[in-house]
């Protein structure tokens, strides 16, 4: 029989990829891209699109808000009256009391008889931005929001798509309408709002921008601010916008900015998301670290028919994958 | 055979397993112990376990920490029902667990980590892996290859390239 060797002997044992990678996937962010400069192995299985398609599963990035809510139908914005356990409707309609005119309803569910019309001239006057838009319409603080404006009395009702975008806030308890001033930054938008999204985040409304050519700017909404006066609707009142977050966007990698339609991913993954509508996807990195470090994926998409979207931040390793388009092994929705 | 294979088990995993290392040490087990490792486990069912069960590629020093490590979580299973028993020897089985875990260096833990892949042994894969990657986090790449005695293959100007590709991951 052999002499057994030495219990503690130096001779280097090495691991199969396959072993490197199981490690690999459980060491932080920040150390993944300090050990692919190890050695050739190490280097090849941090690279490989099946390890970075695994880390992402078994690390989901830290979602910084998600939000979703459920379909409504283009013209109606649907709000429950939680003291008065009400659920009402407001629509827009033609207006039977008025040739050629549409109006404000409200409508009560659950038989409360006829659709109440909105009075006053603010509410004649609206004009919707997006009323088929993804943008949508937003409950949010006892309020509804969507983009609008106020055209003069008279004049047809329809909207210069390149004025700048405006929004109109509808307080559910007042039934006053009320225009809002847009976060500081995105008022000068040639009609283009591709890049909007308009949420509800712990209660307020949030619009996420990306603005000129590199920065993104998530903006949140104090309506209680001056919200008391409000008969006047047609005053444009000051708005307090905080902005929440902001991240730039890698300058030199403008196409890292995707808008467009699904194309299907994500289908069959454990939560169940599908993507029926458009999705916005941003990577950035971290303005006050700035140097890079940080990865963001901002995400818009339609789930289970209500919409989805996501914001989510990430430290992750600095590879080729950020800069280019992922391969199809990486599902970057995988952790929607 | 059916018959024997469940007698075997209601007398409590009682029949014993011979496991024979690499360097020929021999280690008699319970079927029970045994089995925590899933190669064994489908040798058990397969009846294939009589003449005992070599693994040549595991050392015996690294046999006798797995033996050991199966002994302590045989346990596990058997008391899944008994919340009592349960609860009295896990505190045990942590500190067990923490002292084999932080007692292993270089190349042993590597071998320890080969041999739970090939007998599959997952709970001893999964902590000596996450070994590896504690010890990995916050080294320097030098740290590392020095830690787990590995080669640099790298020529300079292919380690400089990496290192400027990599830079934010090397400045904190």
């Amino acid at each position: 029989m052999a002499p057994p060797p030495p219990p503690c002997e130096r001779r280097p044992v090495s691991l199969s990829d396959d072993m490197v990678a199981e490690i690999l996937l459980l060491v932080p962010a920040n150390s993944v891209g300090r050990l692919a400069a190890v050695c050739k192995q190490w280097r090849r299985v941090a690279a490989d699109p099946t390890f970075l398609a695994a880390r992402e599963r078994r690390a989901p990035p830290l979602q910084l808000l998600r939000v979703s809510r459920r379909p409504s139908d283009s013209n109606g914005r649907q709000y429950d009256d939680a003291e008065l356990s009400v659920y009402r409707v407001l629509s827009k309609g033609p207006d039977p009391s008025r040739k050629h005119s549409s109006s404000y309803f409200v409508i009560s569910a659950g038989g409360g008889g006829e659709p109440r019309r909105l009075g006053g001239a603010t509410a004649d006057q609206l004009v919707e931005r997006h009323p088929c838009s993804h943008l949508g319409h937003v409950a949010a603080g006892g309020k509804l929001y969507w983009m609008g404006d106020l055209v003069e009395p008279g004049r047809h009702p329809h909207l210069n798509p390149y004025a700048p975008a405006k929004l109109v806030a509808f307080d559910t308890v007042s039934e006053a309408f009320r225009l809002v001033a847009p976060p500081p930054e995105t008022a000068a938008n040639n009609g283009d709002d591709d890049d909007v999204l308009m949420f509800e985040l712990d209660g307020a409304l949030a619009v996420l921008k990306g603005g000129a050519m590199s920065t993104l700017k998530l903006w949140v909404l104090d309506d209680d601010v001056g919200g008391g006066g409000g008969g006047d609707a047609g005053e444009q009142w000051a708005p307090v916008w905080e902005c929440k977050y902001s991240c730039m966007l890698p300058v030199s990698t403008p196409a890292s900015v995707a808008v467009g339609d699904d194309d299907g991913g994500g289908g069959d993954d454990a939560g169940g998301a599908t993507f029926t509508r458009r999705r916005i996807t941003l990577y950035g990195v971290d303005e006050t670290a700035s140097r890079g470090r940080a990865l963001h994926v901002f995400a818009c998409g339609a789930r289970n028919g209500g919409l989805l979207q996501v914001a989510f931040r990430e430290n992750t390793v600095a590879h080729a994958f950020f800069k280019t388009h992922p391969s199809p092994a990486v599902r970057t929705f995988g952790f929607l | 055979m059916a018959a024997a294979a469940a007698e075997a088990t209601t007398d409590g995993g009682g029949k014993m397993i011979i496991l024979i290392s690499a360097d020929g040490k021999r280690f008699e087990v319970t079927e029970a112990v045994a089995s925590q490792s899933q190669l064994i486990s489908n040798m058990i069912e397969d009846d294939c376990t009589e003449n005992g069960v070599r693994l040549p590629n595991v050392d015996g020093d690294i046999l006798t920490m797995v033996v050991d490590y199966c002994n302590m979580h045989a346990g596990d299973a058997a008391a899944a029902g008994d919340t009592m028993k349960a609860s009295s020897t896990e505190e045990e089985l942590k500190k067990f667990d923490a002292e084999l875990v932080q007692a292993l260096e270089n190349p042993v833990l590597f071998k320890l980590i080969l041999a739970a892949n090939f007998l599959n042994i997952k709970s001893l894969l999964d902590m000596t892996c996450q070994r590896v990657a504690d010890m990995m986090s916050g080294k320097t790449p030098e740290q590392m290859r020095e830690t787990f005695s590995i080669e640099n293959d790298f020529t300079p100007e292919e380690e400089a390239a990496i290192r400027q590709e990599n830079a934010w991951a090397f400045d904190d």
